[in-house]
Parts: C-alpha cells; sequence; structure tokens
C-alpha cells in the first residue's frame, strides 16, 4: 500500500517536474529576443548624435565633439554563433575604417572560457585592424587554446560588423568566404574515443577502459577543456545548434553521446569519456579511503540530481542562456577560470571524491542524467517493440 | 568506539553532499 502511494507520488512529481519544464520554456520564450542596440547606445555616453546608416546589417554614424577632427565613428551589431550559444557585440570603427574597440553586448559562453578570452587580451588584437582585412582565425587572428571555439565565433561576428562597415560606409569591395568543412585530428580522435569507450564497455576489458580514460582526460579535460554539461542540452533544446559545417566537434561529442545512448542502450561518455569522472576515481583510489554510504541516505538523495537537472533546465529555460544553468565544476578545474562560487563547487566535489566513488556524479551531475533519460527512453521503446533485452539496470 | 567512527563516517558522507548542495543552490540563487 505504501509502496503504491510512492509510486503515485513519483510520477506525479515526473508530472509536475515535465509541465514546469514546458510553462518555463514558454515564459522564456516569450520574452526572448533581447534588445541589443540601448546596450551599445549605454556604452557610448560620449556620443552626441547617432544616425542610422544601414538597418541590415545595423551600421551607425555617431558624433563625439569633444574628440575634435575624429569625431566622427561608426558602430555596427553583429552576431553569431558560440558554444554556448548566440553572441552579440558592437564594434567601434574610427573614420579610417580602423577598429577602435570591441563591446561585447550579449554572450552565452560558459564564463570560464570568456574569462580565459579576457585575460588573453583576445579582443585587444582587433583594435586598430582595418575594416577590409581578412580578420580569419589562424590568418591574422590567434584564437585562445582551450577557449577555441568561442574565440572563432567572436572572431566571426567581429569578421561580419568590420565587412559590413567597410561596405556599407566605405564603399569597398569586401567577398565573404563560404564556410569550409573544419575537420581535423581533433574529429577524428573524438570519434575514435567514442569507439573505445564502446569496446572497452562491450568487452568488459578494464585496461582498455583505463586508457580510454586517461586519453580522455587529457584530450577533453586538459587539451580541449570541452566537457559535456548540461549548458549543451539546454542550448540544443533551446535550438541553440552550431553550424555542422564549422562546428563538427561540437557535434561529434554533444550528438555522439547522445546518439551512443540512445542507439547501445549504454551511456558511454560517463562510462569512460568523462574527464571529470576519471579525476574523482583517480581520487577515490589515491585515498583509499572507503566511506559507508547507508542505504538509506542513498535512497534519501536518489532524486537529488533529477531535481538538480530540473533546477538547472528551469533556469536554461527561463534565461534563454544554456550557460546559467552549468553548476558543474568541469570548465572551472581545466581553465582554472571561474567565479567563487564555481571554485566552492569544484573544491567540495573533488572532497567529496577523496571519500565516496564517483561522489559528483552520483548525488549531483546533470549530464549523467540526461543521459541516463535517454537510455531508458531507448529501452522503454525497445520494450514497447518487443525489442531483446540488453538495458542496463 | 567502532560505533562511534561508523557513526562520524555517515555523518561526514551527509555533511559533504549537504555541503556541496548548498553551494550548488548558492549558485543558483546568484544566477536567478
Amino acid at each position: 500500500m505504501a509502496d503504491k502511494s510512492a509510486r503515485a507520488i513519483e510520477r506525479a512529481l515526473k508530472w509536475a517536474a515535465l509541465l514546469t519544464l514546458i510553462m518555463g520554456y514558454a515564459a522564456g520564450y516569450a520574452s526572448r529576443g533581447r534588445e541589443v542596440l540601448p546596450l551599445l547606445i549605454e556604452q557610448l555616453p560620449e556620443a552626441a548624435s547617432m544616425d542610422k546608416i544601414s538597418e541590415h546589417p545595423l551600421v551607425l554614424a555617431f558624433e563625439t565633439p569633444e574628440k575634435g577632427s575624429e569625431a566622427r565613428g561608426y558602430a555596427t551589431i553583429s552576431r553569431a554563433q558560440g558554444w554556448g550559444g548566440p553572441l552579440s557585440l558592437a564594434l567601434l570603427v574610427d573614420g579610417e575604417g580602423r577598429i577602435q574597440r570591441v563591446l561585447v553586448l550579449d554572450h552565452n559562453e560558459t564564463l570560464p572560457f570568456f574569462y580565459r578570452l579576457e585575460k588573453k587580451d583576445f579582443f585587444r588584437q582587433f583594435e586598430s585592424r582595418h575594416v577590409a582585412d581578412p580578420l580569419w582565425p589562424g590568418e591574422d587572428v590567434d584564437t585562445v587554446t582551450q577557449a577555441t571555439v568561442s574565440s572563432e565565433a567572436f572572431t566571426e561576428a567581429i569578421r561580419k560588423g568590420a565587412h559590413a562597415v567597410g561596405r556599407e560606409v566605405f564603399g569597398l569591395e569586401i567577398r565573404e568566404r563560404p564556410p569550409q568543412w573544419r575537420i581535423g585530428w581533433e574529429e577524428g580522435f573524438l570519434a575514435l574515443l567514442f569507439a573505445a569507450a564502446y569496446l572497452s564497455m562491450r568487452s568488459g576489458l578494464r585496461v582498455l577502459r583505463y586508457l580510454v580514460m586517461a586519453a580522455a582526460f587529457f584530450f577533453l579535460g586538459l587539451h580541449l577543456n570541452a566537457s559535456l554539461s548540461i549548458a549543451h542540452y539546454g542550448g540544443l533544446l533551446l535550438g541553440f545548434v552550431p553550424r555542422v559545417i564549422t562546428h563538427p566537434f561540437w557535434w561529434i561529442l554533444v550528438c555522439g553521446a547522445l546518439l551512443t545512448a540512445f542507439l547501445l542502450k549504454r551511456n558511454l561518455y560517463c562510462h569512460a569519456l568523462c574527464p571529470f569522472g576519471t579525476l574523482q576515481e583517480l581520487n577515490y583510489r589515491i585515498s583509499g579511503s572507503n566511506l559507508p554510504v547507508a542505504k538509506s541516505l542513498v535512497r534519501a538523495v536518489r532524486a537529488l540530481p533529477y531535481f538538480l537537472t530540473w533546477l538547472a533546465l528551469m533556469c536554461v529555460f527561463l534565461t534563454s542562456n544554456p550557460t546559467s544553468g552549468a553548476y558543474e565544476p568541469f570548465p572551472t578545474l581545466f581553465s582554472l577560470e571561474g567565479m567563487e562560487i564555481q571554485w566552492l563547487i569544484l573544491a567540495a566535489a573533488i572532497l567529496g571524491s577523496l571519500f565516496m566513488k564517483r561522489f559528483f556524479c552520483r548525488f549531483f551531475c546533470p549530464v549523467g542524467i540526461a543521459l541516463g533519460l535517454v537510455v531508458r527512453a531507448r529501452c522503454r521503446l525497445g520494450k514497447l517493440g518487443k525489442e531483446k533485452p540488453g538495458c542496463p539496470e | 568506539m567502532s560505533r562511534i567512527i561508523s557513526l562520524l563516517q555517515r555523518a561526514l558522507g551527509v555533511i559533504l553532499i549537504l555541503v556541496t548542495l548548498a553551494l550548488i543552490l548558492v549558485y543558483f540563487y546568484g544566477i536567478l
């Protein structure tokens, strides 16, 4: 009887969670489309007048009388799709066509990535560049390692804005290059890691799993700082998806983890690819401690990661900003940048992992929950279609 | 003695979980 009512409560809670998420999504959608022009005007208090030169792309001319001979300048607002979603920035250009300043008006990039760009003076490299310059990553623009996708997205927006001013104001003939497929060794290596993770799971070979974990730790963690986050799936649900032609790595990582979970009914990412999971396992082994976790405690906090995933998604939907829900400590750890509270979460997660196996994964991680839900959904579909069993318990 | 250690260990587990949860909630409070 008690079991029955507990199940009924659980079912009611699931429906309530789903309904509130839908309502949160609708509320966020209704308030989307933040006006960025007022943000630009706010950042240009010295401008005495502003005239619109063109609407699409938006190019404005402004006067700053106190600057004397350098009084006339131009501003443009441009957008691109970053790692975490759309971003908007304004470019200020002087009367000779040289970029004066880059003003980031709105972005959804993971904060540690963005801090890294600012710390490495990424935006300053554009100052004094001419609007007709190619502004192409790897050619005349230096990207920032461990924030490569963000650097490229900001560069794309800056290039679009600069070239728009070049065409609309200075009458220059600037041709945009068509986007090119950007598949390199990193995309290939990531696909290989997924295949190796699958093999290690199928074969049960521990050595292979440890090898994959080590490789993923160095590659996804230390080299790229590209761990999966709830921000990816929040962004996917919001429709903030980068183009596959320019961001194949994003697609292999985000959709690869989802598709393998769906098709293979196994969560390969958490099994062997998550760099933070590897670090936690390593911590646990090094500490040698084995804190007994009471079954009653495990039962009591069973719903905790689900609740946090719900909270993270609500945050993402209401703010229409995928990174707002990303409370995971991975980006802070691998970039060594972050807000104070993110550092504290990281410290607590690492401390916990010394005493309990995969502490953060078990009690707090939303990525494991998201991928686990996909596996469960697939298993349910399989049952409906009378598919052979093969689902994890 | 071993009973006390066992109790302390359990308490440590609960404290670690609660502290991490509290920090995550503070993060969300800051965001919203």
